[in-house]
């Protein structure tokens, strides 16, 4: 990694791991205390950047638009969820072993796929290899067959539907359109404690400092270039003598095992997990945080992811009315006139000052270019 | 008909596409280290037969016969081209958000180029190093190591591909009309370029600048209705009356054909 951007990510990792909870450790009365609310805020926002960056590396590197990812978000957050629901025991309000929601769907007996969730090292396994096992099959089938472009786009995005009406089914004995909700603790430590959130918080820091130097020691590895080689001529990666095929299911297992991770934090810390964050909707707002923050830098994956849900939490709670149309303005405001995102705008900037100063320095390209390249990788 | 000598080999080859056969039991081989250009009019299925030797096309049938026995019809192309089989396409593809080195690093020859392989990489070795610099120097981009590929004229990305078959180290180049929208200075360095190739290589290529052809070829193969019409130097090929009435008689047809037997 450059000095620069080991310094940058250094710096960023202090503040979201030691800054930011110590200011909430702080007394309410300082002037620097970060609110329970607000930490938890963030933790939540985290998450959604763990599973940008995994994103970004699928589709600003690879070129590969997945429209479903919101899938495998829902497949760690429900294999997560699933351990905490058995870890409520007899305290939920039937104060029977079996979860709330199959008491009233007249389950009388834990379904076999559940039983296993009981053990946390069974359910902390699952939240990679479920959303990675299912990622390699579609992928294999998909990538195989040579569905590319904008049609494995849609396809993703079928996947996302069909995914979205099976989790709402009462028989698949998944809470159906309720979800999976009141959770109590986790690994025995209450989730109505502040310090609990706490935890978890840092967990979710941590673990998205480590989401980061996973992709950046991909891209920056051979490997890497062979991704972005693919999205510039599949055709010459593969008369160069490299399988495009392993290449994308490659880069899409691990985009969707950082999903999956990303959904499990999600779970504990927002404290339910429906459908709804599963669909077709959730899987095109995840596409809109990476092309906001920019495509194909890492840096933007992570910071639209919390750009965009920041104006969001603060626009739903001040204008209710105005965040579905700013999401629109926002794409197509993106697409047509920050076609590399927030990050490459700034960057061209800074390149066109830089050169306007006499000592002009030249500035790495961006890895994406016109604004048409939107509309061909997708 | 497989001697010691011959790199590729087709034997009673048929290509069909839904009931239109491009090629139509082709029969064609060539020696090492030998340089083939291959012209044709327009559908004779001049693409089609670099198509089928790289497995971008499975012929119904025939066989495709590398080396001595090597039966080419049931590989992937990436299989192909780990063989020794390089292929240029007709229109430059390169990697345009790659810097000129990082596209020949990636075409280089190597033991592995599986996902492990190439995410386990401990950078290039000297001697890649020299290769790639080899390479950058003989295809005239040794300045240009740095720039992005998407920078490159025209000329230059199809000298960088070509390039980036040579590092691939092959036996065999395919090439398929390099010298389209080329100046005619760079259509004249291009043929030395391949010319040098052909020194320790084989080299197929199809054309249909016949200034091009005269400069390059020692031996040229007309393909007409996806099979060979004839075979020869040069000019007994150019005066030969079956090639004559082939792009004459598609005058009418096919404009850009006719010129390019004059």
């Amino acid at each position: 990694m450059p000095r620069r951007e080991l310094l940058g990510l250094g710096a960023l990792a202090v503040l979201l791991v030691v800054v930011l909870p110590v200011c909430n450790v702080a007394p309410p009365e300082t002037a620097f205390h970060v609110s329970n609310f607000t930490l938890n805020l963030f933790g939540k926002f985290l998450t959604y950047a763990i599973l940008a960056l995994g994103l970004d590396l699928l589709w600003g590197y690879a070129g590969v638009l997945s429209l479903g990812h919101g899938v495998f978000f829902g497949l760690g957050a429900y294999a997560m969820g699933m351990h905490l629901m058995l870890e409520i025991g007899t305290k939920s309000v039937y104060q029977t072993a079996l979860p709330d929601f199959m008491v009233w769907n007249r389950v009388t007996e834990l379904p076999f796929f559940w039983k296993p969730f009981h053990h946390a090292w069974f359910a902390l396994l699952a939240i990679v290899a479920v959303p990675a096992i299912v990622a390699m099959v579609f992928g294999f089938l998909a990538f195989r067959s040579r569905i590319r472009g904008v049609y494995f786009s849609i396809i993703t995005q079928a996947f996302a539907l069909c995914a979205w009406l099976i989790f709402n089914r009462n028989e698949m004995n998944l809470g159906g359109t309720n979800g999976l909700a009141d959770f109590k603790t986790i690994f025995g430590f209450p989730l109505g404690r502040p310090s609990t959130q706490r935890g978890l918080y840092v967990v979710t820091a941590l673990t998205l400092v480590g989401a980061y130097v996973l992709c950046r020691w991909i891209t920056r590895s051979r490997a890497g270039k062979v991704l972005v080689a693919i999205r510039d001529s599949e055709t010459r990666v593969l008369f160069s003598g490299y399988s495009p095929v392993n290449y994308k299911l490659f880069v899409f297992v691990v985009s969707a095992a950082l999903a999956g991770v990303a959904g499990a934090l999600y779970a504990p810390q927002v404290g339910i997990i429906t459908p709804a964050r599963i669909g077709v909707l959730p899987s095109i707002e995840m596409v809109v945080w990476v092309a906001a923050g920019g495509r194909g830098t890492l840096l933007g994956a992570v910071l639209g992811a919390f750009g965009v849900n920041w104006i969001q939490s603060w626009l739903t709670t001040s204008y209710p009315d105005l965040w579905l149309l700013f999401l629109g303005a926002l794409f197509m405001g993106v697409v047509l006139f920050f076609p590399d995102g927030v990050l490459g705008a700034a960057q061209r900037l800074v390149g066109r000052l830089s050169r306007l100063s006499p000592r002009a320095r030249t500035t790495p390209p961006l890895p994406s270019d016109e604004p048409q390249k939107i509309n061909q990788s997708a | 008909m497989i001697r010691a000598e011959t790199i590729i080999y087709l034997d009673d080859v048929t290509v069909d596409y839904d009931g239109f056969k491009a090629l139509s039991g082709l029969n064609f081989y060539m020696d090492r280290k030998e340089l083939r250009v291959v012209i044709g009019p327009n559908g004779a299925g001049k693409t089609t037969l670099l198509d089928v030797i790289s497995g971008r096309v499975r012929p119904a049938t025939g066989r495709v016969i590398f080396g001595h026995h090597t039966d080419l019809t049931h590989l992937a192309e990436n299989e192909i081209a780990e063989l020794g089989i390089g292929r240029k396409f007709q229109t430059p593809s390169v990697f345009v958000n790659l810097t000129v080195r990082d596209n020949v690093e990636l075409s280089l020859r190597r033991a592995s180029k599986g996902v492990l392989a190439t995410l386990l990489e401990r950078g290039d070795t000297t001697d890649e190093r020299r290769r790639i610099g080899d390479t950058l120097e003989r295809v005239g981009l040794a300045a240009k190591g740095g720039v992005m590929a998407g920078a490159l004229s025209h000329g230059e990305k199809q000298w960088l591909e070509i390039g980036m078959v040579m590092a691939q180290d092959p036996e065999l180049l395919l090439v398929d009309e390099p010298v389209a929208g080329m100046t005619d200075d760079e259509t004249a360095r291009t043929g030395e370029l391949l010319s040098a190739i052909a020194a320790d290589r084989s080299v197929l290529v199809i054309e249909h600048d016949m200034e091009f052809v005269r400069q390059i070829a020692r031996k040229v193969t007309v393909l007409h209705q996806g099979a060979v019409l004839c075979e020869g130097p040069v000019e007994q090929v150019q005066n030969d009356p079956r090639v004559l009435e082939v792009y004459l008689g598609q005058r009418h047809a096919a404009g850009g054909a006719e010129h390019a037997v004059r």
